[in-house]
């Protein structure tokens, strides 16, 4: 055993077996385990929905679906802008990354702003609170974790910003730029799950 | 030997020069999977010996009727921890995060997993979950709502306490313990996927690793269920948020459809790399090919499968829905078939071949055996009939440590005694492996048979006291317990010899024809000496010419597919 | 040969003492008191009888493997065996059997089970009520409770209510063959006839905490005549009110049976009820006299034996139960209403 003769360095990129990298594929399981962890908790809401009497409990009214729908608009329109996005940096037409990316950010931030109005509506003029019953809390939970996600999506893709303007990703180093437009496609179509489950189901 | 320490796979030269870094860095802080799987295995076997010796001063209070070695607080205390420990910081992290750590990237000829970073992390996550966990002792009493801890007595202050922190404790272990087996999960599944040594197709792919791969899968899909439960009861103890609170319009039984969509499959969790394991042993030791390699490769995926669909069969006497409970049955009884193919096909293997009675042999032996008793009583848990009487009894105590103790533990040591010579480069003295064997096998057996027929009597289980009428019983079944934990003291002597002045192993001690026999024992950093090009699966006895080579080999082997 | 000799031999005897072992416990010691308990057994003994076989099979050809095909002295490590892969009509084989055998017990199991889940009308009714850690039934037909015993009437349809005040508890009589958690929140039943006369003790087989192994009561069955006439004299001792009670001779005497252990023989938390003046002086959590002579709601030693509610040094006395019955609960209640004398 010579222990003087060097490992020799391997780039996994030029040799996995699907030919995608560890990175990307890794950030797929990763959204796999987030996906059920959504999974687990709307089979909470919808077991705890289903076992009561009446839905919603007694003494609630269903949640008021305009502002909702708006925001679901703005936060599907962030995710064309994110694919659109991660397009032109593929084709290395950085103007345009600047501009949609910088444009999905907002469109977040204004969903995020929207979220905070309706928790602040709904906690100070309907008094729902998490303690109080089973109904605030399934709504906070959910809409709460999502939120926190949606927050955690802005800053990666504040860093993926900067990282872009100092030229760290390019058409050459995507897989960053890639992941980020997947957990910003997941973030988005969890809240379609969630908008149908609060606002378009409930009588 | 002189090309041993190139590896192919290493991205993370810096390691290779041992030498110059600290002992911390290279033992603990190290990112070299052998190292981490190695650590693993050490934590593991801590906690399998504090959470042992928990169970022995159970067997202690349980030895005669009206005994108060420890008051019962203290019994639901032990018996709480003993189940946790057992499952979160024994069972699963020494069979995932230590042999597949370990023997994985070297099965598939990879140099290291994936991620090697992350999977240094997710070690880190271990130790300090398990010492939150026992940290409840320290605040007056550790949690003592049961391992299944159930909602309310969970979310309940326990009796003549005056606050929850034993509880808390408990869900922040094992989060940390779930955030820690997450991410050795995505770091696996990326290197199964990706990972291979060239010419490594799946059907060519060594049996542990398939079932790793299912496993990591079952890790990936179920594990957030718990997480998702386990927050949600540590937001009601400490916020008083009440889903679980029925008075508020939470659900009482919401709990246990969550903890058992994880807690099922987590049974898979811990015997798939079991039956990994065992499925390696029997092949090498009858020196000939594994019996029905696809039907036990695809029997691991359809276990996997069925792991999502059954997990209300522990709810049979919750009062789930009637027509739940029957879907629920047909879905359990389901998973005797490929089970019992599995079983069949090992002792299929067996035949005709040349069967070297070693110590790695009668451990994967004496897992088929106590496992199927395991596996039917399962089948009598399964009818919900049945069940109505023997849940919550005895008999499930009995059948649990037939599938858990009979089936995990026997196969990690199966384990062990396999693999010890490549993972430290001694050998294990073969006479004390017997005896550690015979010894730890007859007394299991005595320990937890006995415990069907007294659960059948009416015995309940999670008991500090019982009924007289069953004081014999108990009596023998204590001896045979102590006898039970005295076995492992053979184990420790046999390891601590062996590895004070154990005779040097060779690289390939058992003739074993899958990767990791190829390197050095204990492996260099890097791993695999030549890049490998697999030719064939790895139980290729007959055939050693067409197993695996260097790279030319791979011209031969597309003409061949051609 | 002679080696298929001895194990079929083998195969004999480790039938019979398995035969033996699963079933005469059941059969023998442990009387069936159900009409669902026949059934559930014929289940449970067919079952054991294929697995008994099914294992004998697998443990049979693992051991006649690994003896027969056993690598001899002076055999090399390096002799390979068969090179053999598979075999597709067997793994067929053993797949279908399995399966065909795993139809047929369910099929059996939902035709047991749905005879369990029925209801009848006109059913006897039994209102179940677990708490920590004791069971309480009431009889809405006569109007009647009772609190850690349960009776029953014998060959009636019966049905049980089961409710759990403050965690889950489960409903089990082995003798009976089923059990049912009462569920806080949700209501949960059970359906049975008890078909054997006697006393049996009704456990509670899911985990409650501190006092769950002492969590059972004593579930009497009775001739449907004697049924009647036990019910009818509860219902004239409720009514019936307590009348002049001596310390002395009734109050003592139920902290002899009851409270010994712990405040007579020593005195836990401070607290002695051997005597009149232990009972002045107090304990160390609640100073102070135990009673208010007059107002039995106001005294701590009546609050303290009430059941579920906790009060005030921690949980119900005496801890982890038995509890008091109703009976002795009113009779303390009575001597303090009544100046709480040392008589």
């Amino acid at each position: 055993m010579s222990a003087t003769s060097p490992a020799l360095p391997v780039h996994h990129k030029a040799k996995t077996n699907t030919g995608l990298s560890n990175g990307l594929i890794g950030v797929m399981c990763f959204l796999v385990n987030e996906m059920a962890l959504f999974g687990s908790l709307i089979f909470m809401y919808l077991y705890v929905r289903r076992a009561a009497p009446i839905w919603p409990p007694v003494g609630y009214k269903s949640f008021d679906w305009h502002l909702p729908t708006v925001n679901t608009v703005i936060l599907l329109s962030s995710g064309v802008t994110m694919h659109f996005a991660f397009q032109a940096l593929r084709r290395g037409n950085m103007r345009s990354v600047y501009n949609l990316l910088i444009l999905t950010i907002v469109l977040g931030v204004i969903f995020l702003g929207g979220q905070v109005y309706e928790y602040n509506n709904l906690i100070n003029n309907e008094h729902l609170t998490m303690a109080v019953g089973i109904y605030g809390a399934t709504f906070f939970m959910l809409t709460g974790l999502h939120g926190i996600h949606v927050t955690g999506g802005v800053i990666f893709l504040l860093i993926l910003l900067f990282g872009i303007l100092r030229g760290k990703y390019t058409k050459d180093n995507l897989m960053i730029p890639h992941a980020a437009t997947l957990y910003w496609h997941f973030v988005d179509a969890v809240w379609v799950v969630l908008f149908a489950l609060f606002y378009l189901t409930v009588p | 030997m002189s090309t041993a320490a190139v590896g192919v796979g290493s991205h993370h030269d810096a390691h290779a020069h041992g030498g110059s870094q600290s002992w911390i860095k290279r033992n603990i802080l190290s990112t070299d999977h052998k190292v981490i799987g190695l650590n693993y295995m050490y934590t593991g076997i801590f906690f399998f010996i504090i959470a042992g010796l928990f169970a022995e001063v159970m067997r202690l209070n349980l030895a005669q009727p009206g005994s108060k070695v420890v008051s019962p607080d203290v019994y639901n205390q032990l018996s709480t921890i003993h189940g946790s420990a057992m499952i979160f910081l024994f069972t699963i992290p020494m069979l995932v995060g230590g042999f597949g750590n370990f023997l994985m990237p070297l099965m598939i000829g990879a140099g290291d997993v994936a991620f090697p970073k992350l999977n240094l992390a997710s070690y880190l996550f271990f130790p300090p979950a398990g010492i939150i966990l026992f940290a409840g002792f320290l605040f007056g009493g550790a949690a003592q709502a049961g391992w299944t801890s159930y909602a309310p007595i969970s979310t309940q202050t326990p009796l003549g306490m005056t606050h929850d922190y034993g509880q808390i404790c408990w869900l922040l272990g094992v989060i940390l313990a779930g955030v820690s087996s997450t991410m050795t999960a995505i770091n696996f599944l990326v290197t199964i996927i990706n990972m291979r040594a060239k010419g490594m197709s799946f059907h060519r792919m060594p049996l542990f690793i398939w079932a790793m791969l299912v496993t990591v899968i079952l890790t990936l899909a179920v594990t957030p269920a718990l997480a998702g439960a386990l927050t949600l009861q540590l937001l009601q103890i400490i916020f008083g948020i009440p889903f679980f609170d029925w008075r508020k319009g939470g659900n009482v039984l919401l709990w246990q459809h969550m903890f058992w969509f994880y807690s099922h499959p987590a049974v898979y969790i811990m015997i798939l790399p079991g039956m990994g394991i065992v499925s390696e042993i029997i092949p090498i030791f009858s020196r000939k090919p594994i019996f029905g390699y696809k039907a036990i490769a695809y029997s691991s995926a359809a276990i996997g499968l069925l792991a999502f669909l059954v997990w209300a069969h522990h709810m049979f006497t919750s009062g789930v829905q009637s027509w739940l409970e029957i879907y629920f049955m047909i879905a359990t009884m389901i998973i005797a078939v490929p089970t019992g193919i599995k079983v069949f096909s090992w002792v299929a293997t067996l035949f005709e071949g040349n069967v070297v009675l070693d110590a790695p042999l009668l451990f994967a032996l004496g897992f088929v055996s106590t496992f199927t008793v395991g596996g039917i009583t399962g089948i009598f848990l399964a009818s919900v009939p049945v069940d109505l009487q023997e849940h919550g009894s005895y008999f499930l105590v009995a059948h649990l440590h037939y599938v858990l103790f009979g089936g995990s533990v026997f196969a990690i040591f199966a384990g062990i005694y396999m693999w010890w010579p490549k993972m430290t480069g001694k050998m294990l003295n073969e006479k004390l492996s017997k005896l550690h064997f015979w010894l730890m096998f007859i007394s299991f057996n005595v320990t937890f048979m006995p415990m069907h027929v007294i659960g059948l009597l009416g015995m309940p289980r999670r008991v500090a006291d019982y009924d007289p009428q069953f004081g014999s019983w108990n009596l023998f079944i204590s001896f045979a317990a102590f006898v039970l934990g005295a076995s492992f003291l053979v184990f420790f002597y046999n390891a601590a010899v062996s590895l004070a002045r154990g005779q040097k192993a060779p690289a390939n001690p058992w003739g074993g024809r899958s990767l990791e026999w190829t390197v050095p024992s204990p492996p260099g950093h890097g791993n695999i000496a030549v890049e490998p090009y697999v030719t064939a699966g790895p139980y290729e006895f007959n055939h050693p010419a067409a197993w695996f080579g260097p790279s030319e080999s791979k011209s031969a082997d597309e003409a061949h597919h051609a | 040969m002679r080696l298929s000799r001895v194990s079929a031999v083998l195969f004999v005897i480790f039938v019979l003492v398995s035969w033996w072992i699963i079933v005469t416990p059941i059969t023998n010691l442990l009387p069936d008191a159900s009409n669902h308990a026949a059934d559930i057994d014929f289940l449970f003994k067919f079952m054991s009888v294929a697995a008994v076989a099914v294992f004998l099979i697998v443990q049979g050809f693992l051991l006649t493997f690994a003896l027969k095909y056993r690598r001899r002295p002076g055999q090399s490590v390096d002799t390979l065996g068969s090179d053999i892969h598979g075999n597709t009509r067997l793994e067929i084989i053993w797949s279908v059997i399995p399966a065909i055998f795993v139809i047929v017990l369910t099929v059996m199991s939902i035709k047991v089970y749905n005879d369990i889940i029925a209801s009848h009308k006109g059913a006897y009714v039994v209102n179940v009520t677990a708490s920590q850690f004791q069971w309480a039934c009431e009889h809405p037909a006569y109007k009647i409770s009772e609190s850690n015993t349960c009776h029953m009437p014998a060959n009636e349809q019966i049905t049980l209510n089961l409710r759990a005040t403050d965690v889950i508890h489960s409903f089990w009589v082995p003798e009976f063959r089923i059990k049912q958690d009462a569920v806080p929140g949700y209501p949960t039943a059970m359906h049975f006839i008890a078909t054997r006369v006697g006393e049996y003790r009704l456990i509670c087989s899911e985990f409650c905490g501190y006092g769950h192994s002492a969590m059972y009561a004593k579930l009497f069955v009775m001739k449907p005549a004697d049924f009647v006439t036990w019910a009818k004299q509860q219902q004239s001792q409720s009514t019936g009110a307590i009348g002049a009670v001596s310390y002395k001779k009734d109050v003592s005497a139920i902290f002899t049976a009851h409270c010994a252990a712990c405040h007579i023989a020593g005195k836990l938390g401070g607290l002695s009820l051997g005597s009149y003046s232990g009972l002045v002086a107090g304990g160390a959590i609640v100073p102070g006299s135990v009673f208010k002579p007059g107002d039995h709601k106001a005294s701590v030693l009546w609050k303290i034996i009430q059941p579920g509610t906790g009060q005030p040094g921690g949980a119900q006395m005496p801890l982890g139960g038995p509890y008091l019955s109703k009976h002795e609960i009113d009779t303390i209640a009575a001597w303090i209403d009544q100046g709480a004398k040392n008589n």
